[in-house]
């Protein structure tokens, strides 16, 4: 296992793949910050001020899209290079090379993420305002989106050592992280429509008079609401969405969620690893 | 050309990313059917007078959906030529490199055009009885088609371009879907940006039951001069012009994109056949 583990590091060290990801996460953070700065001078004279903590947990939204990029391309070598059957021959056995994977593809991730907060943390402070969170809470969401971008690369190793086609795996991750993404835009919107709607109208007298306020036909109720809420939390798109705009209101339940999609994943993809058949 | 052509339409009929693509669009416009269908129940059951969900709203999504299911369709599809080795045993029995791109080419635009199809086939059949007959008037509903169709054989041909030009095919498949998304999202902001009002005009709101009124004021957002040309020229382009045909419903869409799409398509394969010919294929 720490075999594997070593040399899997020395593939990450020497991969374009890895390095190009990781720019593009420091390129992100930095874009993202500077986007901020620029609104905040252009709305200067309405009194309009960017905080830090507003991109500084982005990275949740973005870490899904480019774990997909990464994961099923950089795996996928050990199949079409056989690399995988060589590992075998030597001796490893197939949990030990899952896991060491797995490893190696979490900590890509936690290396993007880094890279990502690196790069908000050195334009945000000086150009920016500050955290308006706590430190407790600053902790929790940070936790959050750490634990989800494990749950990303626990899915996708579970599709890139499953699948030993690179290029169908490459889409599936690819189409299924914006498939994920856009499911949590859908929810989002359905759970923030107001329960009920208020109309208003103009009396004989000039007066504003506000009528009697209708349920709304859009507003889910009952075990739909419920049902839309549990996946809201519990689908990583849709906990990207939340860390991505700002609206996590629980992230120890959200991380909690990541955790049992990561395990899941996990004890399926060794699983049917150990069956699979690799010609 | 012919040989050629008839090979690839026998492989296209018995291509399994082709059929899960179509079944992708046919099942999409279904769903969109009936979940018009459901808001309209929805409303009706809540007292709403004259609820009603258009089947307009509904089959005017395809665009959006056709670029990015041809995206990973084209990759795999001519990304197996390379894989398969079957690119150079076409060039080894005589054919010429620009005839076996033009055939990818009409092989790929052929099923970008059936994507489409797939949709509006599975909208109307599943939406006509669900929601009643379309209210825009069928010359527009004609018109915006063209568009779409024409917008989607674009992007085909870039695709195409991209798979002939790279013969990794998990490359090209990441390239193009992330393309098809980067420009479909290009649109969206474009759009944004393009339809912000020059001026925030004099607006009247309720604040504690009196009505106030705000006096008009220049918007800082506006984009102005040579960069408004620019992101006008960007938004024309396909993909993003997706998001200009969902826009432009009630007015008609420009006539001016066809003919960006057209000189996408000439482009993109002229380049694409030049490149190509010139490529080492090992």
């Amino acid at each position: 296992m720490r075999n594997l583990l070593s040399a899997n590091l020395l593939r990450l060290r020497t991969s374009m793949l890895f390095w190009g990801c990781l720019i593009l996460m420091l390129l992100l953070g930095a874009g993202f910050t500077l986007q901020r700065y620029w609104e905040q001078i252009a709305y200067a004279e309405f009194g309009q001020l960017s905080y830090l903590d507003e991109v500084l947990f982005r990275h949740g939204l973005l870490i899904g899209i480019v774990t997909a990029l990464f994961v099923p391309m950089f795996f996928g070598i050990e199949y079409s290079d056989g690399a995988i059957r060589n590992k075998m021959v030597v001796g490893h056995s197939r949990l030990s090379i899952y896991f060491a994977n797995l490893i190696t593809a979490a900590a890509s991730s936690l290396a993007f993420c880094a890279a990502y907060i690196l790069a908000v943390l050195a334009l945000g402070v000086p150009l920016l305002n500050g955290v308006r969170l706590t430190a407790a809470q600053c902790a929790l969401l940070m936790l959050g989106t750490l634990v989800l971008s494990a749950a990303f690369s626990a899915l996708y190793t579970f599709v890139a050592m499953l699948c030993a086609r690179k290029a169908a795996s490459a889409v599936v991750c690819i189409l299924g992280v914006f498939l994920l993404l856009f499911a949590g835009i859908y929810i989002s919107a359905r759970l923030s429509a107001p329960e009920f709607l208020t109309e208003y109208s103009i009396a004989d007298d000039g007066q504003v008079v506000e009528e009697e306020p209708e349920p709304n036909p859009q507003y889910p109720r009952g075990l739909e609401r419920e049902v839309y809420q549990f996946l809201y939390d519990f689908l990583p798109g849709c906990q990207s969405i939340q860390y991505g705009d700002m609206s996590a209101e629980n992230p120890a339940l959200l991380a909690a969620y990541s955790l049992i999609i990561l395990t899941v994943s996990t004890g399926a993809g060794a699983a049917l690893f150990r069956r699979k058949d690799l010609k | 050309m012919v040989n050629l052509l008839s090979a690839g339409f026998l492989r296209l009929w018995r291509s399994r990313s082709f059929w899960v693509c179509l079944g992708v669009m046919a099942g999409v416009g279904v769903f969109e059917a009936v979940s018009g269908w459901r808001a309209m129940m929805d409303f009706r059951s809540s007292g709403v007078a004259d609820a009603i969900v258009s089947l307009d709203s509904r089959y005017f999504i395809f665009p959006f959906l056709s670029g990015i299911l041809l995206s990973p369709f084209c990759a795999l599809f001519t990304g197996a030529e390379y894989s398969d080795g079957t690119i150079r045993n076409k060039l080894s029995v005589g054919h010429t490199r620009a005839a076996v791109y033009f055939s990818n080419l009409v092989l790929c635009v052929t099923a970008g055009i059936l994507f489409c199809l797939g949709y509006i086939a599975a909208v109307l059949a599943a939406g006509f009885p669900l929601l009643g007959p379309m209210r825009t008037p069928f010359p527009v509903v004609l018109w915006y088609t063209f568009c779409a169709v024409a917008m989607t054989s674009a992007l085909a041909a870039l695709f195409t371009m991209i798979a002939m030009l790279c013969q990794s095919k998990a490359i090209t498949a990441v390239i193009c879907i992330f393309l098809a998304y980067f420009l479909l999202f290009l649109g969206i902001y474009l759009n944004n940006r393009l339809s912000e009002p020059e001026t925030y005009p004099e607006q009247q709101y309720v604040q504690d039951g009196q009505i106030v009124t705000a006096a008009a004021h220049p918007n800082p957002n506006y984009v102005r001069g040579g960069k408004r040309a620019v992101y006008q020229f960007l938004y024309d382009l396909p993909g993003c012009q997706a998001v200009q045909l969902a826009t432009t419903i009630d007015t008609g869409a420009p006539p001016r994109l066809p003919l960006y799409s057209l000189a996408a398509v000439l482009l993109s394969t002229g380049s694409g056949i030049l490149l190509f010919r010139r490529k080492n294929l090992k």
